[in-house]
């Protein structure tokens, strides 16, 4: 209530401390590595092939250019023919570590929804979706952790 | 409720609460990843494994085709009848509603 005894309007207040934190406690192992590929850590795709890499970036700016995600310094749009092989790649990929597949799936599909909120078509999410989510979980796999473990029972 | 709609909503709450567009999005593309890993862990037998493989190698064949990645979404993968689309939108929900 107020001094003159009448009721304040409820006001809804942030949580203390940063959003992003928040999700990365939350979200164990699998948000840390998404936190730093969207921060650009280099370390999380020195293993992987550098076609795939490429298309990772290439994903990453057409996610910016969707309104998606803001990669600084990958402004741009998404070159479709340039990156037809390494989704090719990819799917071979996909036969030997089906969690690359579904994950450019679900990442697709996501990024596609993501796109349409932002008042986007979704295309651009969808491929640039794809494109990161399923480097993404090539270069986890490559890195090791709860992924790679997720991966052999997927494989096997 | 869709996928976009559970989008727009944690969105335009966290908007509203002060963060910024730059660290609300950084954090639904973590939370789409969140989303996708608990997918894989739900899948409980070797049937809906092989199911969900050959989706997402289907997907990878043609990731321009928005109608066939639309179709692939609504293809029932466990056997509470949740299509793949379903379980990823779940997860998303539970993880947005506990930042």
């Amino acid at each position: 209530m107020d001094e003159t005894g009448g009721i304040l309007p409820q006001v809804e207040k942030a949580r203390p401390g940063s959003l992003v934190e928040r999700a990365v406690q939350i979200g164990g192992p699998v948000a840390e590595r998404a936190a730093k590929l969207w921060d650009g850590a280099v370390d999380l795709m020195r293993k992987v092939d550098v076609g795939i890499r490429a298309t990772v970036i290439a994903g990453l700016a057409s996610l910016a250019t969707a309104g998606v995600v803001h990669a600084e310094g990958l402004g741009g749009g998404i070159d479709i023919d340039q990156v037809r092989e390494t989704f090719d790649k990819l799917s071979q990929l996909a036969n030997q570590y089906p969690i690359v597949g579904v994950a450019a799936l679900g990442g697709g599909l996501l990024m596609h929804r993501v796109d349409r909120a932002f008042g986007g078509n979704g295309l651009k999410g969808a491929v640039g979706g794809a494109a990161v989510f399923g480097g993404l979980a090539l270069a986890t796999q490559v890195g090791g952790g709860n992924i790679m473990e997720m991966v052999k029972k997927m494989s096997s | 409720m869709k996928t976009e709609e559970i989008i727009k909503i944690f969105a335009e709450k966290k908007k509203s609460q002060g963060f910024t567009q730059e660290e609300i999005n950084k954090t639904i593309f973590i939370a789409a990843n969140v989303a996708i890993s608990n997918l894989f862990k739900e899948l409980d037998n070797v049937e809906e494994k092989e199911k969900i493989k050959n989706l997402g190698r289907e997907f990878l064949r043609d990731p321009q085709n928005t109608v066939k990645l639309e179709s692939l979404g609504k293809t029932v993968i466990n056997k509470k009848g949740e299509t793949f689309e379903e379980v990823l939108s779940r997860n998303l929900e539970s993880f947005f509603n506990q930042l």
